[in-house]
């Protein structure tokens, strides 16, 4: 799957790179900084909300990874992929959510351990459960580590090159839990497929 | 095709690298022979394939406006790492986490001390030497100071 750096859905007028837009930016082009939000918000938010479970949790991080992209403007390598670069922030602050929040389960027994919260987001909660709901609610219930890998691949569209780069594991080990995020969605929605056959 | 068999652990990888676009044409071939004759793999591959479609599809949630905004005054304020949320955490554990273990850690390491120095209470509640072990349950009474005088014999050699 090809990815670019361009948005297809035509929302981009800026013509520069994803590389060209990070080297203005270190050379004092503040606008670049506002096209590379623009170019990347909608794709990380969608990766984030899946990561973190809610619109609260996945903007607080949004707004995160953009300010470390900024920070750290000058750390960037323009031989490396902008948007792996960008993800691979993104993913380290995700960890770091989930290390908090499996910090405070030790505290209070209500807390949800290591999987997802079960509140639901307002845009996949209906009346009637769907197929969707059924999906985002059974991914939600993958283990972290076998859910992000599943999403980079099949919602995002990375290579496992790139997913081993973003992740910082090696492509056997993206191979592998992928594999079971793809054996633990088969248990999860077997029996909800049959319905919606 | 030939004689090569799979077993269904071989097959349910090359399920993923057929989803993935990554299996050779031979590959795919040697996955078709095997799910032609076994129900489970055919079932996992036709799951498998369902289920990348509808993820595919999935509804792409939009982010609330401002963002923009939102991050130049996170950039201009400074907070990076602090979290406007009720009850979030900073990144970077507090100060006073740690300044609270120092009471603390100074008074266990004079309770210690004072052990280690012996008793300085008696049974009379005469004033005592350290104040830190003021309280310290004290197993024996000390003889009073008269019983160890003795004229000094450092002398007498």
């Amino acid at each position: 799957m090809l990815r670019t750096g361009v948005l297809k859905n035509g929302s981009e007028k800026d013509p520069r790179s994803d590389s060209q837009l990070m080297i203005d930016l270190c050379e004092g082009d503040e606008d670049a900084f506002s096209h590379i939000v623009k170019r990347f918000q909608r794709p990380l938010y969608s990766h984030l909300i899946r990561m973190l479970g809610n619109e609260e949790d996945a903007e607080e991080q949004l707004q995160m990874t953009f300010c470390r992209v900024y920070r750290y403007r000058h750390n960037y390598d323009p031989q490396r992929p902008l948007i792996t670069w960008v993800y691979t922030i993104a993913s380290n602050l995700a960890k770091k959510e989930w290390r908090r929040r499996s910090r405070w389960s030790m505290v209070s027994l209500e807390k949800v351990v290591l999987k997802g919260p079960r509140k639901m987001t307002p845009h996949y909660r209906e009346g009637r459960r769907e197929l969707g709901s059924s999906i985002e609610e059974a991914i939600n219930d993958l283990p972290e580590h076998y859910r992000e890998p599943f999403l980079l691949r099949e919602k995002q569209g990375f290579s496992y090159e790139e997913i081993s780069e973003i992740l910082g594991i090696k492509i056997g080990t993206v191979k592998s839990r992928i594999n079971r995020a793809r054996a633990g969605l088969r248990e999860s929605l077997e029996d909800v497929w049959e319905m919606w056959k | 095709m030939g004689d090569v068999e799979m077993n269904c652990n071989e097959a349910l990888v090359l399920v993923d690298a057929v989803i993935d676009g990554e299996a050779t044409p031979e590959e795919e071939q040697l996955l078709q022979f095997h799910v032609n004759g076994c129900d489970s793999c055919r079932r996992a591959l036709y799951l498998n394939r369902s289920i990348s479609t509808q993820v595919k599809n999935l509804e792409e949630p939009v982010p609330a406006p401002g963002l923009l905004e939102a991050v130049q005054t996170r950039l201009s304020s400074g907070n990076y790492d602090q979290s406007p949320l009720p009850g979030r955490k900073t990144a970077r554990l507090p100060f006073w986490r740690f300044a609270a273990v120092i009471p603390f850690a100074a008074a266990l390491v004079l309770f210690i001390h004072g052990i280690d120095r012996g008793n300085s209470t008696d049974f009379a509640g005469r004033s005592i030497e350290n104040a830190a072990v003021k309280n310290t349950t004290i197993l024996y009474a000390p003889a009073p100071v008269v019983a160890y005088s003795r004229p000094s014999s450092v002398s007498t050699f």
